[in-house]
């Protein structure tokens, strides 16, 4: 189920809050199951099979840091267990998100071609294994208990808001409020405003921004133009930041109306002052992850220059790796490691003295030339899309077709350019204090705009008139 | 929790300036204020859907649309495994959502307001007009038919053949499009299409230069419609008596009979501040020289002696005054002097030129090759056919792939 859907939003989600608020908060374990209950719903909504998947994942983990801990309270080091339990971990999820990947690049190699039937991806298997894993590594590393109660676990694991899109959230940061956590009708609106404003950015603007990159790259030869394809992957920057950022604002909004409180998960990424500073404001608890579980472990950057940059190009590589199976994700991880070491070895000082705008041009310009290699998966059309950018191709340097694009989208892009920024959000916090009518009337103009987009993608009139 | 912060109003208002911390704590409880309300108009909205739709009936057919809406599907535990209950489940809220239309329009308007230009491939236009994109032929598909066409040509030496390809709104009204819309160039497809079916031995009709030294002055094309108005067909006409050597086309009289008609480019777009349309019949203004004729579909095995069928004129689809929905096949038979049998193969633009036709043959025999699956040669023969009429818009025509395969010889 989408958050940005009909369904969920005016059933799935009044039927759980309903439930979960009529069960008194003293008994919170009934609370609990109510939100794994309706965890299980929406995870098997439309594709029932895999939950049992998400199930035996939840059984596992459960079992297995609570062996590791037992092991090590009788004085083994239980290291054999938690390798098991990871490999067993990456097992799942190279079986189901990476067979075909390694499959088609084998066949590549050695010119055999292999014959397989790739199954459908499992969603959401790549967050929900990756809070598996910082839970079994932080029980061995004894950094946190291991849960006693399967269905707190199992809880933790499959809690809707954050399961299929994340944030990833680890299993240190929310095991306190998995046994007790306020609910208060003022943290219940909070996590409304969130939501609501999630909700704006993915279908109000997210939406609309890939249907113009969409536009774009559909665009037959004779209508491409060097300004028109500068349109087309800006757009597609603003379209997966309020895709994501819109998600993750969904996602932390809906733990705050059950109780919870998650982890920030995007700081304004547009606005760094570089490309480290960037990677510290996107997607931040993916990136705080492979800090914390695979860049530290690798001995981070307390080890010689060489084994550094070694260990930046490995954790690139699989950060790469994890947002898809194909070589283009591992290019542009590559890219961003390459990019960050010259940063860290090269022209970090001087970026640091340079204006401002500067600093945030060049990160822009990273950031987005990085967005072609994530966005068009065959390696070899990225490469001409780059080429466009830069005047290859003998394309015009904008044509009719670019005032179009401009003049029908200007509204839009200056929405997304503005509202990218910190200002909009801190100025929107000190009118909901001081002038709450009209904030109220703007936040609730967004959620009704967002649901007659919602409504309108069920417009679907018959075209008769063809026949 | 409640009286503490109570107090802490109270010490602030005591204090004339107060500290960082009373501050932190009055922008906490201002914050707060501002949540709760929100939280109640949430649970509210979030409340109110589904009570509304528990309340309000359900609505088994969009006008709009044109369709059914998704009723009630059931819950079944095995349709729920195999994931199609849901899939149910969300298009029944979504086709039932109370104030459906309103939604939808709000969005169109939100969407013009942003100054988007383009909605379902339909372009807002100056003049409240509605336009379809010009679209590109697909060449392999026009080579195979415009071979068809000539195989079918050669298979009747002694038939007179004619191709009335009709240009569409956006060509001729290229003016009325939005200063930044460049469309295909669709002179330059007509253009090769006719030279091919002349030296294939067909004549073209072609009607565009009546249709730019007349765009002015009447009203070629529906605002809100994708077809032709009838005094474009008509003008059509007048351009095809000429070259079909039917004569000095004759008199007739437009009368208005509908004019609030919205057509299948208002319903597919969504917009709503266009204007409606007129839509016309003409008659012969000399009455008594009026041949009535006889028309008869062959799959609803219906004889009627009227073109016009007036009360479709109050159902979504009030083109439909002309001639019905599409038939596959029907002929029309009038008591005139010439004997010579006319076959039109054609698309919905003709609907509204036929009426002017059957004055000059004694059986007018009409195919839409998109429903009609029988021998074309065996209908040839049997209706001993003298004269062809192909007549399509340009837009169907070049993505259209069953002409080619009704003229397919299958002998």
């Amino acid at each position: 189920m989408l958050f940005s859907s009909i369904f969920f939003l005016f059933y799935f989600l009044p039927a759980t809050l309903a439930v979960y608020y009529l069960v008194p908060r003293r008994f919170l374990g009934v609370r609990n199951a109510a939100a794994l209950i309706a965890s299980l719903i929406f995870y098997s909504w439309g594709e029932p099979n895999y939950v049992f998947l998400m199930i035996y994942s939840a059984a596992f983990n459960y079992f297995m840091a609570r062996q590791i801990r037992s092991e090590q309270d009788r004085g083994g080091t239980g290291r054999r267990n938690l390798v098991f339990t990871v490999i067993v971990n990456l097992f799942i999820l190279g079986f189901f998100k990476y067979f075909g990947f390694l499959m088609d690049t084998v066949s590549h190699i050695t010119h055999v071609n292999i014959q397989y039937t790739a199954l459908a991806l499992p969603i959401g298997i790549s967050f929900y294994t990756f809070q598996a894993m910082s839970y079994i590594i932080d029980v061995y590393w004894r950094r946190v208990e291991p849960q006693r109660r399967f269905l707190r676990f199992a809880l933790y694991l499959s809690l809707f808001p954050q399961l299929i899109a994340g944030p990833i959230v680890r299993y240190r940061d929310v095991a306190d409020q998995l046994e007790h956590r306020d609910f208060t009708l003022a943290g219940f609106g909070a996590g409304a405003e969130r939501f609501i404003f999630g909700l704006g950015k993915k279908v109000l603007l997210a939406n609309n921004f890939g249907a113009l990159y969409q536009t774009v790259t559909g665009l037959g030869s004779s209508r491409v133009s060097v300004l028109t394809y500068w349109v087309g992957i800006i757009a597609y920057t603003l379209q997966i930041y309020y895709d994501f950022s819109g998600y993750s604002d969904m996602a932390i909004g809906l733990g705050k109306m059950l109780g919870f409180d998650f982890n920030e998960n995007f700081n304004y990424p547009y606005v760094a002052k570089s490309v480290t500073e960037f990677w510290r404001r996107w997607h931040m608890s993916l990136s705080s992850w492979f800090r914390e579980y695979v860049y530290i472990p690798l001995g981070g950057s307390r080890v010689s220059a060489p084994r550094h940059i070694m260990n930046l190009l490995i954790v690139w590589a699989l950060t790469g790796l994890w947002h898809g199976a194909s070589w283009n994700f591992v290019v542009w991880g590559l890219y961003y490691g390459v990019v960050l070491i010259i940063e860290k070895y090269v022209i970090g000082k001087g970026l640091a003295r340079a204006p401002g705008a500067v600093q945030r041009f060049y990160t822009l310009f990273v950031v987005v030339l990085g967005w072609v290699i994530f966005s068009i998966t065959d390696l070899g059309a990225a490469w001409r899309y780059l080429g466009i950018l830069f005047g290859a191709g003998n394309f015009p340097l904008a044509d009719m077709t670019t005032a179009y694009l401009l003049r029908t989208h200007v509204t839009l892009l200056l929405f997304g350019i503005v509202l990218a920024g910190p200002t909009p959000h801190r100025t929107f916090e000190a009118f909901s204090r001081n002038r709450r009518l009209p904030a109220l009337i703007l936040l609730f103009t967004v959620f009704i705009l967002s649901v007659s987009y919602l409504v309108y993608g069920s417009y679907n009139p018959f075209l008769y008139f063809r026949f | 929790m409640e009286q503490k912060k109570k107090q802490n109003q109270t010490t602030e208002q005591k204090n004339t300036k107060p500290g960082p911390r009373q501050r932190r704590l009055a922008w906490k409880a201002a914050k707060d204020r501002f949540s709760r309300a929100a939280a109640v108009l949430f649970i509210v909205a979030l409340a109110a859907v589904p009570v509304a739709g528990y309340f309000l009936p359900d609505n088994s057919f969009s006008a709009e649309e044109n369709r059914m809406l998704r009723e009630w599907p059931g819950i079944s535990v095995t349709e729920y495994f195999e994931g199609r209950a849901e899939r149910k489940l969300e298009s029944y809220v979504e086709d039932q959502f109370p104030l459906r239309n309103g939604f939808i329009r709000m969005k169109s308007a939100m969407d013009m307001t942003a100054g988007m230009l383009e909605s379902n491939d339909v372009i807002k236009c100056e003049d409240h007009y509605l336009m379809e994109e010009i679209k590109t032929p697909d060449a392999a598909n026009l080579e195979r038919t415009v071979a068809a066409l000539a195989a079918f040509r050669e298979r009747y030496p002694k038939v007179r053949m004619y191709f009335l390809l009709a240009p569409n709104a956006a060509n001729i009204l290229e003016d009325k499009l939005p200063a930044t819309v460049r469309m295909e160039d669709q002179d330059r497809y007509m253009d090769a299409f006719f030279a091919a079916v002349s030296e294939a031995g067909i004549t073209p009709i072609d009607v565009r230069d009546a249709f730019r030294a007349n765009k002015d002055d009447v009203q070629l094309y529906y605002r809100t419609d994708h077809h032709w108005t009838s005094d474009g067909a008509y003008l059509a006409y007048q351009t095809a008596c000429e070259v079909m050597g039917l004569g000095k086309p004759a008199e007739y009289t437009a009368r208005v009979v509908k004019n609030d008609f919205n057509g299948t480019l208002y319903s597919r777009s969504g917009y709503t501040n266009g204007l409606s349309d007129e839509i016309k019949i003409y008659t012969m203004t000399d009455e008594d020289a009026w041949q009535p004729s006889v028309i008869y579909y062959a799959d609803t095995k219906e004889k009627t002696t009227e073109f016009f069928r007036l009360d479709n004129l109050e159902t979504k689809d009030a083109y439909s005054v002309f001639g019905g929905s599409n038939h596959p096949m029907y002929t029309i038979k009038t008591p005139v002097e010439i004997n010579r049998r006319l076959l039109i193969i054609k698309d919905s633009y003709a609907n509204s030129f036929i009426p002017f036709i059957p004055q000059y043959y004694r059986e007018v025999v009409v195919v839409d090759p998109r429903y009609y699956f029988e021998n074309i040669d065996d209908l040839m023969t049997s209706e001993g056919v003298t004269d062809v009429l192909f007549l399509y818009n340009a837009n169907t025509f070049f993505l259209d792939e069953s002409l080619a395969m009704t003229l397919v010889d299958e002998r």
